[in-house]
């Protein structure tokens, strides 16, 4: 159960392989074109006006986690990180 | 009236309570029945109120039946029965009746339609919580069990001391609308506040539920935060400042959750945010956003207790939980790996997916509000929840780097507990239309719109890109063994500052007092009354001579007044002022003692 | 009895060992095409809301 060393003689898992992993990036991506290409043909109803711009949700979402982690990171992470021991003393 | 049923609590309270005579398989035959039992019982119970007793001067409501207190009720019982399942194996007999009993109260809150009843449920869930948390058996399991309980407790005080104005000042205990003005409001706004985990009310949670058992925490994930709801949408439907502090709840919590190591505590901040949007439904207070609150309430507590399972068999097969420690499990528990990734699709609310149904309805409330700034930060809420639980959850546990440990997959009844709960969120996803029918408003609410899965395929996808990207940029931040503070530092560093400074403050006072005082004064006095007399007149006479600045034949007096007053050679004149003015100065210290 | 205790002992995460940093190595060409993404996005919702708030 607990760490062994790694068997060399055990059936390597799909993601061992380098090139499934690119594959599965490959799909990927080509899944998030077809999404943008999507929306110019579709036109969403909408409550506020800036929802029926091309690709609103799409770059929201992108640039609302790109925001998300470099707060995280560079403000968060300095102002509360401490040792695990912190309060045992 | 009468009817063939017992009060919806009752069951699984006193049925938790006997579990202690019993062993083996039938005990565990009899914690898996239980829920089963209790939820049959309440299905024969009709809508009303039942089980009313006169109490001081008014009643007690043991069962109010609605379609508000019965969704509860129906989703609490399946959830006690899938964390039943789910900790089949723990035969220990502290959490075999801390969690029974902790779903009954639960249950038994929900059901309450007086607040005299609803304190009782109230303090119980927090007791039996206790047990879950303190059954782990650390020292840091012990530490942040008690902070629960002393959190919890002043949680109650607070709410008790609400329900004791409000009754006085109405006359009546019924637990209906109470809507936010009074006094006695605000405490009891507070008290559910605390239990709620609103923002600075919070950090018991993540503080305490990566500490309880693995099991524990299916319990503990489910019930508390979820009958705050319930208290919320029951007493404070459409109060404005629960949009505010829903939509705080939703945003902040989802920081922490990117930097933090610790996998349980990745869900537990989570789960505040997800509670967030839940609050913010009720504080919009429309029947749509209503309906979205509970409707969400009741998919979490499906796809929350579903990850917390698939993180706590990872725990129990591997005896790791950091994200540190963690990777390449997807070859060793397969299906653990699968079922989380149906939990992370439905907490990120991916079409087909149960939150997708439920998450909808908040944002086209808070839409149709046009509340703009709120809609924003809950859309921020939406991405940032698939980025740190839809995401990070399954990537570090199961893919990311391999850590080289391999171990068996869960055990079946493990399996068993997280396949039913992964079904079910698959199933709600797509046929939504049987959630609807349980909400307390009806409703035509269709999720399944083009423009509307477009729009959240969309922001999911776009927030794996962002993730994607980040990782191969090496712009993601590194998961580190460490500790994030949070509000709860106040009463962890800042009591014991508090108590430094206590301890310094009065301690000196103490000391000083005990050195100047006890010792010092003690010993001049002693040694000033041997010679009263002699030490009156030398003190008196080096007073005159110092002030005065004559000083010849001084020691020479003084050793004549030593002479005389041990040899008692006074006048009787001289003698007799002496002890008069002895005694005066006696009586002065007595005075002024 | 010693199946309980067995249980007991996976009910603690064993914090004391393990690595303590797990960082994420860059790969080669994908800083720019993040810094491109990111710059664009932005630039692309001030653009929106510039024209609809």
């Amino acid at each position: 159960m607990s760490k062994q060393p790694i068997n060399t003689n055990e059936k390597p898992g799909i993601f061992d392989k380098p090139e499934n992993v690119k594959r599965l990036l490959r799909i990927f991506y080509l899944c998030v074109i077809l999404l943008l290409i999507v929306d110019i043909f579709y036109h969403k109803h909408t409550y506020f006006a800036w929802e029926g711009y091309f690709g609103f949700y799409s770059v929201y979402g992108f640039v609302a986690c790109v925001i998300l982690v470099i707060v995280s990171k560079y403000i968060l992470r300095p102002m509360v990180m401490r040792k695990e021991d912190h309060y045992d003393d | 009236m009468t009817i063939n049923a017992l009060p919806p609590a009752l069951i699984l309270i006193l049925g938790g309570l006997l579990v202690p005579l019993l062993k083996g398989r039938t005990r565990q035959a009899v914690l898996l029945l239980l829920p089963v039992i209790s939820f049959i019982n309440l299905l024969q119970i009709p809508v009303g109120s039942h089980w009313v007793f006169p109490f001081l001067s008014d009643q007690i409501v043991l069962g109010r039946i609605d379609k508000l207190s019965l969704i509860f009720g129906y989703i609490f019982h399946l959830v006690a029965f899938l964390s039943a399942l789910y900790a089949l194996h723990v035969n220990d007999t502290v959490q075999n009746v801390a969690g029974t009993v902790y779903a009954g109260a639960a249950i038994g809150a929900v059901f309450a339609g007086d607040m005299f009843t609803l304190f009782v449920f109230w303090e119980l869930l927090t007791i039996s919580a206790t047990f879950l948390i303190l059954a782990r058996r650390t020292e840091k399991a012990l530490g942040a069990g008690f902070r629960y309980f002393m959190v919890h407790v002043a949680g109650g005080l607070c709410l008790l001391a609400g329900i004791i104005i409000h009754v006085f000042q109405t006359g009546s205990a019924a637990f209906d609308l109470i809507g936010l003005g009074t006094t006695a409001s605000w405490f009891i706004f507070i008290g559910i506040g605390v239990n709620c985990a609103w923002p600075l009310l919070h950090p018991w949670l993540t503080d305490a539920y990566p500490e309880a058992t693995i099991t524990g925490t299916i319990f503990l994930s489910a019930f508390t935060t979820k009958t705050a709801i319930y208290a919320l949408a029951r007493a404070f439907p459409g109060t404005e400042e629960l949009i505010f502090i829903g939509g705080a709840m939703a945003a902040f919590p989802i920081f922490y959750a990117v930097i933090e190591n610790d996998l349980r505590r990745v869900l537990a901040y989570s789960l505040i945010n997800q509670v967030g949007f839940m609050v913010v439904g009720i504080g919009i207070g429309t029947a749509l956003s209503i309906n979205g609150a509970v409707a969400h309430a009741f998919n979490d507590l499906l796809f929350k207790g579903l990850l917390f399972m698939t993180m706590g068999a990872v725990m129990y097969r591997t005896g790791k939980i950091n994200a540190t420690d963690l990777g390449g499990l997807y070859k060793s528990m397969p299906w653990t790996c699968a079922f989380c990734i149906v939990g992370a699709a439905s907490i990120s609310a991916f079409p087909l997916f149960s939150g997708f149904v439920s998450k909808s309805m908040v944002m086209e409330a808070a839409a149709l509000g046009d509340m703009r700034w709120l809609w924003f930060i809950l859309l921020f809420a939406s991405a940032g929840v698939f980025h740190h639980a839809g995401i990070k959850i399954p990537f570090f546990a199961f893919f990311s780097h391999d850590s080289g440990i391999r171990c068996k997959e869960a055990p079946p009844h493990m399996l068993l507990a997280m396949g039913i709960s992964a079904l079910l969120c698959i199933l709600i996803g797509c046929f939504p239309q049987y959630l609807y029918s349980l909400l307390p408003y009806a409703t035509d609410y269709e999720p399944y719109t083009i423009s509307h899965v477009l729009a959240q395929t969309e922001l999911l996808f776009f927030s794996a890109l962002a993730f994607t990207l980040l990782l191969l940029a090496g712009i993601y931040p590194a998961e580190i063994r460490s500790l994030n503070i949070d509000a709860d530092w106040f009463y962890r560093k800042g009591g014991r500052q508090v108590y430094r400074f206590c301890q310094w403050a009065f301690d000196g006072i103490n000391d000083w007092a005990n050195r100047t005082i006890a010792q010092k004064m003690t010993k001049r006095l002693s040694r000033f009354f041997e010679e009263p007399g002699g030490n009156f007149q030398k003190y008196g006479y080096r007073l005159l001579v110092e002030t005065s600045g004559i000083d010849k034949n001084y020691e020479k007096m003084e050793k004549q007044i030593d002479i005389r007053s041990r040899m008692a050679t006074y006048s009787v004149g001289a003698g007799v002022l002496l002890a008069v003015m002895i005694l005066a100065f006696a009586s002065l210290l007595l005075f002024f003692r | 009895m010693s199946k309980h205790k067995q249980h007991r002992k996976h009910d603690h995460a064993e914090k004391e060992d393990g690595p303590m940093i797990l960082d994420h190595a860059a790969v080669d060409g994908y800083r720019p095409i993040f810094y491109i993404c990111i710059t664009i996005g932005i630039l692309y919702l001030a653009f929106v809301f510039w024209r609809t708030w």
